[in-house]
């Protein structure tokens, strides 16, 4: 009798893969993994050749191909859970095939199915330790066709199978294919010969990985040992490992947990019925439909549970911040960043980015806390792990300094050297210097990602009629911002300086140059520049500059020869009036005036240097705690 | 099934009949040399390089090309594909029955239209004299101050096989460099390893160790290594460097603040220095004379100040030094730099001790990210200095001599100004060098896509034949710490290093 294909276990089956998927796409976002984590998948010969110096390599190079379709958020998310299902159909297929019985083939499935998708809530995880696994269901399940078939052989094939699995796939999946292994040999042989073959498989399992590295490859010993293994750049290194354990020990437990149904299906007796005898009705907590109803109820609980307690939703949301960064869709930054009820100092520098491309920075400087400074303008690189290179190199590359732009984007490829969007930076430099062999090479290898060739056919053509690119809005504009004179950079105020002296139309330098005196209280040279503010064609001053102007004013008690009676709005000067009435009001107890300031000036600079100014709270005395 | 057999062999006719199978008779001479990728033009060809495969820069839809000494000794290479790969045996052959004499390259191209162009033949010529056959290089990216994944190669220069020597994907990511040999010698090598498993690596025929060059007494650990000839010592200067990001034609800046230089006695575990040599000025890139007698060193000015730092030139100076008393000389001027205009670096005497060729810049000592860096000859018989015939416009830096002393390999940065790579001349006797060729490869495109640059190239006479397993097991246990001399003036050191220090 043919199986109905239409039956409750696989509605259920096609309701959580669907589910999964679905949660995949809206919650994890693969995309995000894909932005995050810079994938460049390289069609060339010597990229694949790379891979096959080292056990697992060939896993990772698939690993590579499939992780660069997770820019695309659906196909991704499909991507990851027809991988996942596939575990889990292998799963299921092998332990039926052991045990004889269905009744668990939803929760194994579903088990495999919601690790696979769980690990995915670490937007460090390395997809490459999904694929290894997905070699080690798969070489199991041979193996016990090749048991079947061959039962005296397969103990001598298993060895060969398993150099191969270890060379394919790490040491880790040869771990789970060895358990897994072992357990088929408990269910399908007599217990004298698994009790003397399994011990050897476990031997040769362990001492496989470290002969591989005492006498052939030169990697070192933990990467063959380690399930995600640990490598530059560091901020993309993997850390939630519980779930990646459990993920990687459920084939193996799950096979052995299924010893216990095969004895008890053994022991049971089957049922004798008498003639004339009156069949009694199967309770409905026994039927089947009743059963993996209970089983899918309980899995959707569980697969809620672990999920939400998986998923980094901070995390997540600084991610979507780097995102809208990066593609310069500045009003979603702040409206995420609006979102977000907690302090991050990487969320301070995308704001302030995100005004100065909105032309608010002088106006809403203070609307985010400037906990930091002017280290919430540019970020402090003394203590680099790479985290921010690409951001670095997308601040100087708005300021329009080429030079700092490259060098931020050669430090970003050294740690990814086939990032796309990397790559991309490259070309656009070394279009905007005239540099068009360069910008050649960088499109030649950007072209050997498959989901680039558009973008390389774009911009090629600026290679051959370079008229292009003098008409290519960006490209000119940075032209003009780009000093091409010998400087040494020294800091951020003197980078800012020497470009807004070198082109003092390249407002956005000009906006962070007066932004970096203010939150650095550099009263000389905020003075020194604040004059030209007028070449942009404002006459009244925005808030933080006219904050700061009214403080210089009553400092001095003398006005600057270019302020006129609009350059500070009187609503600015009623303001600061009461700001200092306040203060007043508290004998100029600044720590018992903080909460009546706070409701009315939070978000202005005089507050700022009461209450959040670094020289005042000390913060980066301790720099790891702002970390 | 017939149809598809008939469809097969159709398409295998048509196949045959539009690719470029018929040898070009009849062609139109063009007065002028075709353009090739790289450039193998008028140069001198070692007999036992690598093919040096090309790519034809020229349009067209069918290309020929045919390698000749003689109409007996002929390779001819037809495809549609521009991109020339010759037979790495029917080469080998060539060469080795062409030695000093001329080899030709014909190019044929068809055009569109059909009509074949014969250009004017490229005529190289064929040395007598072979290059050794390995190129050791560190492989890096252009990031200056992370690093990712690097590793030191050895390139076979006869034919396309390159190994890793160590890739530090084996010793946790470590940082490799500065890798070094005694007089070509494979196994003879030692490489530092920094920030992680740090310390140097020797390797002395096959006893491997690894040792911790720093000690209380000078500035840092050794940095820029330079074997003695008698195989047991290494020079090295010890220094506080740092790089400064720049805008305009150079790209960053590398200065030392302050430099000194040492002495390692490989096999009694011992450093030495002098007061000579451990001065106020910056001491640095040690380089010993072929008999040994002699360091020559770069030496610049005490910097007061971060302009002094970087813009200051240096010297070339020398020093005697006795391996076998341990005991030093007077330094000389062997070359002054404000009277040259211009700042020394990297000299290197060629093994016949006749020449020392050197970099030289506008200022500084680290040349490679300046694009006005060229090389330079010294004829240390007279005295007489040239710039090299072989400059580009772009750096021309790290050089290093072949074990005979004529061939030489020096990074340059002429085909792209960003990526330096292998660049391979011969010098005469009369310290003519030939032009030079970049390091030959398979794909000759492999230039226009590789972003990895090939850092301190140094020929050596074979393959290291320590592997890299034993390597990485070396440069994963502790370093062994060195002692200093006790003929040392330590508190002349003390001292020295206490006024560095303020």
């Amino acid at each position: 009798m043919k199986p109905k294909l239409f039956n409750l276990a696989n509605l259920y089956l096609i309701l959580i893969i669907s589910g999964a998927w679905g949660i995949t796409a809206i919650k994890t976002e693969p995309f995000l993994h894909y932005d995050f984590q810079q994938m460049g998948f390289i069609t060339s010969f010597s990229f694949f050749r790379d891979f096959l110096t080292y056990p697992g390599g060939i896993s990772d190079y698939a690993a590579e191909f499939i992780s660069q379709f997770f820019r695309f958020n659906a196909l991704g998310s499909l991507l990851i859970v027809l991988v996942a299902s596939l575990q889990g159909f292998l799963a299921i297929d092998l332990i039926s095939r052991l045990i004889a019985k269905k009744q668990h083939n939803f929760p194994v499935f579903s088990l495999i199915l919601l690790a696979g998708v769980i690990v995915l809530s670490d937007y460090r995880y390395p997809y490459y330790a999904t694929l290894r696994l997905l070699l080690a269901f798969i070489f199991t399940w041979l193996f016990y066709f090749l048991h079947k078939k061959f039962p005296a052989t397969s103990a001598y094939l298993w060895f060969l199978m398993a150099i191969l699995l270890f060379y394919v796939a790490s040491g880790p999946a040869l771990f789970v294919f060895t358990v897994s292994s072992v357990a088929i040999l408990i269910h399908l042989e007599k217990r004298r010969r698994w009790m003397i073959i399994a011990p050897l498989l476990m031997i040769f399992a362990g001492i496989l990985p470290l002969a591989a590295y005492r006498f052939i490859f030169p990697v070192s010993l933990h990467s063959l040992y380690d399930i995600a293994v640990g490598k530059p750049p560091e901020f993309l290194a993997y850390a939630t490992f519980y779930q990646l354990y459990v993920y990687y020990s459920l084939l193996p437990l799950l096979l052995l947990i299924s010893l216990i149904f095969r004895n008890k299906e053994k022991v049971s007796p089957i049922p004798v019925v008498k003639k004339g005898t009156k069949i009694s009705p199967v309770p409905f907590f026994r039927k089947n439909s009743f059963v993996i109803t209970v089983q899918f109820a309980v899995l959707l609980l569980l697969g809620y549970f672990l999920y939400s307690r998986s998923h980094d939703n901070f995390n997540k949301k600084l991610l979507y911040i780097e995102y809208y960064a990066e593609n310069g869709k500045w009003d979603e930054l702040l409206n995420a960043a609006e979102n977000i009820d907690r302090y991050d100092f990487r969320i301070n520098f995308q704001i302030n980015r995100a005004y100065a491309h909105l032309g608010q920075l002088p106006e809403r400087l203070f609307s985010y806390p400037q906990l930091l400074g002017v280290n919430g303008l540019f970020y402090d690189n003394s203590n680099m792990n790479g985290s921010f290179t690409m951001s670095n190199s997308d601040l100087y590359f708005d300021l329009g300094f080429m030079s700092e732009s490259l060098h931020w984007a050669f430090e970003a490829q050294t740690l990814l050297p086939n990032s796309p969007r990397i790559l991309k930076r490259l070309v656009m430099i070394n279009l905007i210097n005239r540099n068009y062999n360069m910008a050649g090479k960088f499109l030649n290898v950007l072209d050997q990602n498959m989901l680039c060739h558009d973008w390389v056919r774009n911009y090629r053509r600026y290679l051959s009629d370079t008229t292009l690119a003098a008409s290519d809005k960006v490209i000119a504009e940075k032209r003009r911002f780009s000093p091409g004179q010998n400087y040494v950079c020294i800091d951020p105020l003197n980078d800012l300086k020497f470009l807004y002296d070198f082109n003092p139309k390249n407002r956005f330098a000009y906006d962070y140059l007066i932004a970096h005196t203010i939150l650095s209280s550099n009263f000389t040279d905020f003075m020194n520049y604040i004059p030209y503010y007028e070449t942009f064609g404002i006459k009244t001053l925005p808030r933080s500059w006219a904050e700061v102007l009214s403080v210089n004013i009553v400092k001095n008690k003398t006005i600057p020869g270019f302020v006129s009676a609009e350059t500070i709005s009187k609503d600015c000067m009623e303001q600061f009036n009461r700001f200092n009435a306040i203060l007043k009001q508290y004998n100029y107890n600044v720590e018992a005036a903080k909460s009546r300031l706070e409701q009315e000036f939070e978000k202005s600079y005089w507050y700022y240097i009461l209450y959040f100014d670094p020289k005042v709270t000390k913060v980066l005395n301790n720099k790891i705690q702002i970390r | 099934m017939k149809t598809i057999y008939i469809a097969c062999i159709t398409g295998l006719i048509l196949f045959y009949c539009t690719s470029c199978s018929k040898k070009a008779d009849n062609f139109a001479e063009v007065d002028r040399s075709p353009v090739i990728f790289p450039d193998y033009s008028d140069i001198l060809i070692p007999p036992n390089i690598a093919p040096l495969n090309f790519l034809i820069n020229e349009p067209g839809v069918c290309f020929e090309t045919r390698i000749r000494q003689d109409k007996e000794r002929e390779i001819v290479i037809r495809s549609k594909n521009p991109a020339v790969e010759i037979n790495i045996k029917k080469w080998r052959q060539l060469l080795q029955e062409s030695k000093g004499k001329k080899l030709t390259f014909e190019i044929l191209v068809q055009t569109e239209s059909g009509v074949w162009q014969k250009f004017k033949p490229i005529v190289n010529e064929i040395s007598d004299e072979a290059i050794d056959n390995h190129l050791a290089y560190r492989l890096i990216n252009t990031g200056y101050v992370l690093w990712n994944s690097l590793g030191i190669y050895q390139r076979n220069l006869e034919n396309f096989n390159e190994k890793p020597i160590l890739e530090n994907k084996s010793v946790d990511y470590g940082c490799l460099n500065c890798h070094s040999f005694c007089q070509n010698n494979p196994d003879k090598m030692m490489m530092h390893v920094r920030a992680i498993h740090g310390g140097t690596f020797l390797n002395r025929e096959g006893k491997l160790s690894k040792v911790n060059t720093k000690t209380g007494y000078t500035l840092s650990a050794g940095a820029y290594p330079c074997w003695h000839p008698d195989g047991k010592h290494i020079a090295y200067s010890v220094n506080n460097i740092n790089q400064f990001f720049c805008s305009g034609p150079i790209r960053i800046e590398v200065a030392d603040e302050f430099s000194d230089l040492i002495v390692y006695d490989t096999e009694k575990n011992i450093i030495t220095t002098t007061n000579e040599v451990s001065t106020p000025n910056r001491e640095n890139l040690p380089v010993w004379s072929p008999d040994g007698k002699y360091l020559y060193f770069i030496s610049a000015p005490p910097a007061t100040d971060f302009h002094e730092r970087v813009f200051d030139k240096y010297s070339l100076l020398r020093i005697g030094f006795d391996v076998n008393t341990n005991t030093w000389g007077r330094a000389d001027t062997v070359l002054s730099g404000a009277k040259l205009g211009k700042s020394i670096s990297f000299p290197k005497v060629s093994p016949n001790g006749k020449f020392l060729m050197f970099c030289t810049s506008d200022h500084g000592y680290f040349t490679i990210h300046h694009p006005m860096a060229d090389l330079n000859l010294m004829n240390l018989q007279t005295g007489e200095i040239h710039p090299m015939e072989i400059n580009s416009p772009q750096t021309d830096s790290y050089h290093s001599f072949s074990s005979k002393g004529h061939w030489f390999v020096f990074s340059s940065k002429r085909l792209d100004g960003l990526f330096s790579r292998p660049f391979f001349s011969y010098l005469d006797e009369n310290g003519k060098a030939s032009k030079p060729f970049v390091l030959p490869q398979k794909n000759p495109r492999f230039y226009h896509t590789f972003l990895k640059n090939y850092n301190i190239p140094e020929l050596i006479t074979g393959e290291v034949s320590v592997s890299p397993v034993e390597i990485r097991d070396i440069v994963l246990r502790d370093a062994v710490p060195v002692r200093l001399d006790a003929g040392v003036d330590t508190s002349y050191m003390k001292n020295h290093l206490a006024a560095k220090k303020n």
